[in-house]
């Protein structure tokens, strides 16, 4: 017996003993809060016993304030530069319900999912490999200099490899498959290397080993992998992969976990719904609305 | 250095919130107990996150989570309801298989709860949780020796429990 696992196979090990190791090992615990849920909630915790969370003091907003004006002005000079600097913006985008494969000037990769775009110089992209990314995308980078992407969210830099971003609405999560990246947002930096994902949680930004991590990257397969995530999240990829829209719906708050198919939409529904208890039906314009099923 | 700032507790967080989680649930068998014992265990060390040293924080963390467990009032009887998953195609050409199957892992689980809760805990760190004898002597501050003894331990229990005819 090694110091690492029971050695199942061992020949010494009876029939009975072998089933017991197998079947425990699939053995899984029920379902529960994801550890971002969990984080989430904590810091809610946190923030309301409030003594320990820092107060902005009067003279600190009106400083916020002149500091906001300050950005402000800037922004638009930086906006009027930009507009003349990037006379020759290329922008790449992959519609909703469609994705897209595309490949940079430098032979660098880029697979957008629905509802994503890029743009990028298109005079100074060889010198300086930047992009800016909204939505989501699947990167290999070629080899060379340092290749940066701005997100609303963040920033990441690679050094060549392949990796996953999400930046959408308040979500940045970068997962990496090969090589090494260095992420950063609102001035935190972290380093993550394969098998890691970093996201930002609340106003820090985190990084963990991610078991996962190749799942990130199945929507290039037209899958879409979901472990615990709030419904309303699950609907939000919906509409952006068959470009349809849902019915304000009112339900409770629930948890999906499983995968859906960009093919087909009425499987798609059925495999979110069935578990959920919950109904679908097709509106005459496209419309879904979706309900709860009576108790 | 004493001391974690809030990016190091994030992180002690996300990469320790499964494993305590699953660790106190096998003392509990109550997913719901034992996500709010380690929420408990977490405010306790952001509390006194000044004055923790960050490389002594896991052990930390399952010594607060054990005496948050032992300092509930009720302790009820442990069952499980652990999910199982059974290979389909497997299966699908031997129903008779699969119900026995079904029917193993049913006593296996009583089985579990029955068992004691040292033996218990480190057999399962090790067969779900996928840990290593050195890493749950490490969680647990026991000696490897003392994991492996409690592992055989339990298997023998088990497998006095379990013999089946195949």
């Amino acid at each position: 017996m090694n110091d690492q696992y029971l050695n199942i196979e061992s020949p010494e090990r009876s029939e009975t003993e072998k089933l017991i190791l197998d079947r425990a090992s699939r053995l899984q615990v029920p379902d529960g809060k994801t550890a971002g849920e969990a984080l989430a909630m904590l810091k809610t915790r946190i923030a309301e016993r409030g003594n320990n969370s820092p107060r902005l003091k009067k003279r600190d907003l009106k400083l916020v304030f002149w500091t906001a004006s300050v950005a402000a002005a800037l922004l638009v000079l930086i906006t009027i530069w930009q507009v003349w600097s990037h006379s020759t913006l290329i922008s790449v985008i992959a519609e909703r319900g469609s994705h897209l494969e595309y490949r940079l000037p430098d032979g660098s990769r880029v697979f957008l999912n629905a509802d994503s775009r890029i743009s990028f110089s298109g005079r100074s992209f060889m010198k300086k490999r930047h992009l800016t990314l909204d939505g989501e995308g699947f990167f290999e980078i070629a080899r060379g200099s340092t290749f940066t992407i701005s997100t609303p969210n963040g920033d990441i830099q690679i050094l060549g490899t392949s990796f996953n971003v999400f930046a959408r609405d308040n979500s940045f999560t970068v997962s990496c498959l090969t090589g090494k990246i260095l992420v950063s947002a609102l001035g935190q930096t972290v380093t993550i290397t394969p098998g890691e994902t970093s996201m930002l949680s609340g106003e820090s930004l985190v990084s963990y080993k991610n078991e996962d991590v190749k799942l990130s990257a199945k929507w290039i397969d037209g899958e879409f992998v979901f472990e615990n995530s709030p419904v309303g999240k699950v609907f939000n990829e919906i509409e952006r992969q068959f470009n349809i829209k849902f019915a304000p719906y009112r339900i409770k708050d629930k948890f999906f976990t499983g995968s859906f198919s960009n093919k087909d939409l009425q499987a798609a529904l059925e495999i979110i719904c069935i578990p959920l208890d919950l109904n679908y039906e097709i509106g005459s314009n496209g419309e879904i609305f979706i309900t709860e099923n009576p108790e | 250095m004493a001391g974690i700032n809030q990016v190091e507790f994030d992180q002690v967080f996300m990469t320790w919130y499964k494993p305590l989680r699953n660790f106190v649930y096998y003392k509990t068998g109550d997913m719901q107990v034992a996500e709010d014992i380690v929420q408990d265990t977490f405010l306790k060390i952001w509390e006194k996150r000044d004055t923790i040293n960050i490389l002594t924080v896991k052990s930390l963390l399952y010594k607060i989570a054990n005496n948050l467990f032992l300092n509930r009032l009720e302790h009820e009887k442990v069952s499980f309801n652990f999910v199982t998953e059974y290979q389909g195609n497997i299966f699908s050409s031997a129903p008779d298989f699969e119900l026995e199957m079904k029917e193993f892992d049913r006593r296996l689980q009583d089985s579990l709860a029955e068992l004691g809760e040292k033996e218990r805990i480190v057999f399962l760190m090790n067969r779900i949780d996928d840990l290593t004898y050195s890493e749950i002597a490490g969680n647990l501050g026991l000696s490897v020796k003392a994991v492996e003894k409690r592992m055989s331990k339990a298997l023998a229990y088990l497998k006095n429990r379990l013999s089946v005819k195949i």
